[in-house]
């Protein structure tokens, strides 16, 4: 790697080859869960009473069994699909939702962009995991519920940038002219400015995915998330944390598929964000640097 | 200096506000307030009685008002599975939570510094024999912070049994929390730190230094006292992050402070409790960014110069 | 910070490091330490969340922890028989009035005696619905207290009622004075061994031996309750000798615990029988053939040898353990036989065409293995076509639904228990009338009242006989095994183990020097 000495972004990040392992590991993740059903060897949700317990390789179970002998592999290969779904979808929620207000507040500029200003500013003021959990709480507990309160905490993020790179392309000549021409204002923001914060986009989006997931992931380990008996990784650790006496890999092996996925989302994040700076995109993604790149991660 | 503590005061009640109005928000959206505050067991006629009592049933404007008042003067409904003041409950568990969180944030300034020290010190060279704690720095930031607890319970607690894992019982019980804690501190500090000590042994000063003979501990000293600022800009940051992160960290350890009892009183459906934790927990959140901020102005007086922080 | 080199950063870094491993190799103390200085660590699984003994009826934890600070009048001795505690005698002079006569030293911490006026004011706070005190619900017939003179006090019901002071081993007794000046459920200050050093709402309880106690001095001096939620850390709490004693340990952890050399593992059945409730008189349980499927459909010994790891051994059908007086030897239970569950379940109309669906309700983390329990139930049912989806609530949202507002779910987990051992005692949960039954069986009833009027053990016998053989045949329950109970303790704490699930420090000691 120091050989080649490509880009700036090599001897700036370290991890700069590693986007493509990064790339790797997040579509073998996405691609086991969505074949689970066909490579799994048992169905996640069924008992081997007769084998609780065992561990790596007994019984002709290869990742073992938990406490009510269910296939621990099984479940693995199961369990991400809790923690993908809603992290793609409240990464999709937070993400339009974030990237819409902020060509709203960014186009316009006036009182929509000092309000939606401020509302970030309050948002950002508060820990995202007690949003969570107050919006839980009161608000009642259902994936439906588990997707928005992560596209919640999520969408300042998007709408910081957006915002910021919309400001600095509206001043542009191009623009300027459109307006002049008496082109509607909704039409041009969507035909000249979303193309140019469509990668930046796509950069926030990366990188809150690893956010996502592992809110999901903290929530359901809190209980509050996916419920028992789902195959979910966060839920698995917290079932598995009564037994590590006994058998550690009940917790130990789900949480090692949470991190190989956080770390994946991150390595490309980082990756594609540098990249970004790389060719030229260095006033936006200036940005970046304080407010998402940032693998934001929930303790 | 005046204007400028006035300035961030004014931007505090705001952010006050709002947090408060969330709570508020959810909780008169989610149904009847009252039936969620009324102990198991009771009736329509005391849930009635108890919806008057806290004044459900006024017009939603008047709460909204009342609200701010209660909030102020820490006036909660009393928690359910305690029979007592809830704020009380929480106030009793505070010290636990401050304990927890200055250790944790005073081990991650140790680890920052060193991982930055060793990364940022050579200046950019050096390779990966510098960047290494960087690559420990990013793995700290991919790993859910309850999986690092529950990995440190395991190999320290129930294995080598070295260290206790559960509740506070007396100094050694704090460090497997603190550390837990501390993992989701470190990363952000270590990064600016270390990428502003190169940024500051690049800068002409310490080039000079550096050509005049200066030893290198000396340079170093001097880089690192100039690349403090935004060290400390995320310090005030993470110091608030701190709070949310113990509701996880204390749940994994069974430690008892606000962020544990938050969990258990939902897990109990103890929902005034849980209502008093969160407002407290929120405010508190807000009153230390507040307070990082005045530090902050104090540091640089070209802050409170300025017509204000984006 | 500036004026420290890099080297120096490092250093103090590992420094810090190092001394707070230090420490915490210091602190972990032994037991055998701890035996020296006359301390013990008891480790509690949840919080203790009101020091009012009125208010609460945990008794693993809260009554626990108050039992050493509050007399009552009587107490259940470890063999569980009733003994004395603030009262020396009793008898009951006519049939609805129970007379007590109380030590004559028993007194406060504060010097107040505790006096026949004092169990007055007791009695009176109890029963005044306006206190609404948890503990009121335990006295369905207590009506009141009337003071004889200065040391003899009589408690009046409203009918005939032998189990009152098996009743009274949990009511604990406040100083009428105190009480008017302080906040019982903050505050304590009783009559007891021992009294609360430190306290705060859900953290540690620190007791120590109260050197003017009119009773035996308690063997050892200096009580910590750790509060322990985590099962796991109980478990290496004990294991690192962290904590000398521990209760209601999950049997998955029972090898381990054994083959450590510091630990005594105490094993033995409870007296609390665990089933799952049907709902006989709403819903698909109402039919005897889904009952009986439900019967067939899991295979109890599957679980006991697994999730139980063979602590316990499936009831015969039974509702009772054998410690019972009354329990009737000749039962077997429902054999596992999924075949005939799925006829069964057809001949009732049941079939892949018309699923079964069943709530299946649990209080969560209130009973050993409980959760996993329910769990290992539900994937049977489902085998058998039955689809049992799994509530798991909060203990006292799980006690209000089933017997106040009388909305038990279709199948619900729990364990019951009679603490006088009576079978009368806990078939009274299952006669129609009960609100604990849902089960209005005329056969049985009947039964269980004619035995509990007779004076002919011989007669009364045949009755209970009977009546296990009617509720073996109708099912109201899912019949399952009895709980087991797993305590822990270091090798040279001294415990007598119960059947029931009082931690009392003042009935361990440490054994001399081992």
């Amino acid at each position: 790697m120091r050989k080649t000495r490509k880009s700036r972004a090599a001897r700036r990040n370290p991890f700069f080859s590693a986007g493509a392992f990064g790339a790797f590991v997040l579509g073998a993740i996405v691609l086991v869960t969505l074949l689970a059903p066909l490579i799994a060897p048992h169905d996640p949700l069924a008992q081997d009473l007769a084998h609780t317990n065992a561990a790596p390789g007994e019984h002709g179970y290869l990742l073992g069994t938990d406490q009510l002998g269910r296939d621990l592999l099984s479940r693995l290969l199961y369990g991400a699909r809790t923690p993908l779904l809603v992290g793609v979808l409240a990464v999709l929620c937070g993400g339009l939702f974030g990237t819409a207000l902020g060509l709203l507040a960014g186009f316009t500029r006036g009182w929509p962009d000092q309000v939606l200003s401020r509302l970030t500013d309050i948002q950002l003021a508060l820990p995202s995991i007690l949003l969570a959990l107050l919006v839980l709480s009161f608000g009642g507990q259902s994936t439906a519920v588990l997707v928005l309160v992560i596209a919640l905490t999520g969408w300042p993020a998007y709408f910081r940038l957006v915002r910021a790179r919309v400001l600095a392309l509206r001043t542009s000549e191009y623009v300027e002219a459109s307006l002049t021409q008496g082109i509607p204002a909704w039409r041009v923001a969507v035909r000249d400015l979303l193309p140019g914060v469509r990668g930046l986009v796509a950069v926030t989006a990366t990188l809150d995915l690893s956010r996502a997931v592992l809110m999901e992931a903290g929530l359901s380990y809190l209980g509050l998330g996916a419920q028992a008996p789902e195959a979910d990784w966060g839920l698995m650790v917290s079932e598995g944390q009564g037994q590590l006496l006994s058998s550690w890999w009940i917790a130990v092996l789900p949480g090692l598929g949470l991190v190989f996925l956080v770390i994946s989302a991150n390595l490309l994040g980082d990756h594609l964000a540098h990249r970004r700076e790389d060719h030229g995109g260095r006033e936006a993604a200036a940005e970046p640097s304080l407010a998402a790149p940032t693998p934001a991660r929930t303790p | 200096m005046l204007a400028f503590v006035l300035r961030r005061l004014g931007m505090t009640l705001v952010a006050v506000w709002g947090a408060l109005s969330a709570v508020f928000l959810v909780l008169h959206t989610s149904g009847d307030p009252a039936l969620m505050m009324a102990p198991v067991g009771a009736d329509e006629e005391q849930i009635a009685a108890l919806s008057h009592a806290l004044g459900y049933d006024r017009p939603i404007a008047e709460q909204y008002v009342a609200f701010f008042g209660d909030v102020l003067r820490g006036d909660f409904p009393d928690s359910l599975t305690f029979q007592q003041s809830a704020l009380h409950v929480v106030w009793e568990r505070l010290p636990a939570t401050l304990t927890l969180a200055a250790t944790a944030l005073a081990l991650a300034c140790l680890g920052a510094a060193a991982a930055g020290l060793w990364a940022g010190g050579a200046g950019g060279r050096g390779g990966a024999r510098r960047e290494w704690p960087m690559w420990l720095v990013f793995l700290a930031q991919s790993v859910p912070g309850f999986y690092i607890g529950v990995l440190l319970v395991w190999i320290f607690g129930v294995e080598l049994r070295w260290l206790p894992t559960s509740g506070a019982a007396g100094p050694a019980a704090l460090i497997l929390p603190a550390v837990t804690l501390a993992c989701g501190v470190t990363p952000p500090l270590a990064r600016v730190f270390r990428n502003s000590l190169r940024g500051e042994l690049a800068r002409p000063y310490t080039r000079t230094g550096t050509a005049l003979g200066m030893s290198r501990a000396r340079v170093l000293r001097h880089a690192a006292h100039g690349s403090m600022l935004p060290v400390v800009t995320v310090l005030g940051l993470e110091a608030g992050a701190l709070l949310g992160g113990t509701v996880i960290v204390e749940s994994v350890f069974s430690w008892p402070g606000v962020g544990q009892l938050v969990i258990t009183a939902l897990q109990n459906e103890d929902y005034p409790l849980v209502l008093a934790d969160l407002t407290f927990l929120i405010t508190a959140f807000v009153l230390v960014n507040l307070i990082v901020d005045l530090l902050y102005g104090l540091l640089d007086p070209r802050v409170r110069h300025s017509s204000g922080r984006s | 910070m500036t004026a420290l080199g890099r080297r120096g950063f490092l250093g103090l870094g590992a420094g810090a490091a190092l001394a707070l491993g230090l420490t915490g190799c210091l602190s972990a103390a032994s037991p055998a330490a701890r035996a020296r200085r006359s301390e013990a660590v008891i480790g509690l699984s949840a919080a203790v969340t009101t020091l009012d003994p009125m208010n609460t009826t945990s008794v693993g934890t809260d009554l626990s922890v108050l039992s050493s600070v509050y007399s009552s009048l009587v107490t259940r001795r470890p063999d569980l028989s009733i003994g004395p505690d603030a009262a020396v005698s009793w008898d009951r002079p006519e049939p609805t009035r129970w007379r007590f006569r109380l030590d004559g030293n028993a007194a406060f911490a504060d010097g107040t005696p505790l006096d026949a006026e004092a169990v007055a004011w007791n009695v009176a706070r109890l029963l005044d619905d306006g206190n609404a005190l948890r503990m009121t619900s335990n006295f369905p017939l207590l009506r009141g207290a009337e003071p004889v003179d200065a040391h003899t006090v009589d408690l009046i019901t409203a009918e005939p009622d032998a189990d009152l002071p098996a009743a009274l081993s949990f009511l604990y007794l406040l100083s009428p004075g105190w009480a008017a000046r302080h906040n019982p459920a903050t505050e304590a200050m009783g009559s007891g061994p021992y009294e609360i050093v430190r306290y705060s709402p859900g953290g540690n309880v620190e007791l120590r031996a109260r050197p003017g106690y009119w009773g035996p001095a308690p063997a050892i001096r200096d009580i910590t309750f750790r509060i322990t939620p985590s099962e796991s850390a109980r478990v290496s709490g004990l294991l690192s000798g962290e904590l000398d004693m521990v209760a209601g340990l999950d049997p998955q952890d029972l090898e381990r615990l054994a083959a450590d050399r510091a630990l005594t593992v105490h094993q033995l059945d409870t007296t609390r029988m665990a089933f799952i409730k049907l709902n006989t008189l709403t819903g698909p349980m109402r039919d005897i053939r889904v009952r009986h499927a439900v019967n067939y459909a899991v295979d109890k010994r599957a679980i006991t040898g697994s999730l139980l790891k063979d602590t316990v051994d499936p009831s015969p059908g039974q509702l009772l353990t054998a410690d019972y007086a009354g329990h009737d030897d000749g039962l077997t239970g429902y054999p596992y036989d999924p075949e005939r569950a799925r006829a069964l379940l057809a001949e009732a109309g049941f079939g892949p065409g018309r699923p079964l669906s069943v709530e299946l309700t649990v209080p969560s983390g209130q009973y050993v293995a409980g959760d996993l329990i329910v769990q290992a139930v539900a994937q049977q049912l489902r085998q058998v076509g039955v689809r049992a989806s799994i509530n798991s609530i909060p203990f006292t949202v799980y006690m209000q639904k089933y017997l106040v507002d009388q909305d038990m779910s279709d199948m619900q987990y729990i364990t019951q228990a009679w603490p006088t051992l009576a079978a009368g005692g806990l078939y009274g949960l299952f006669v129609s009338d009960s609100p604990y039954a849902y089960w209005a069986d005329e056969e049985f009833t009947d039964a269980v009242t004619e035995a509990r009027a007779s004076t002919d053990t011989a007669r009364r016998d045949e009755l209970y006989a009977a009546a296990a053989r009617r509720a073996r045949e109708q099912a109201p329950v899912l019949f399952l095994f009895p709980q087991p109970g797993i305590h822990g303790t270091a090798k040279n704490l001294r415990w007598q183990p119960r059947p029931d699930d009082w931690v009392r420090p003042a009935e361990m000691a440490w054994k001399e020097a081992a």
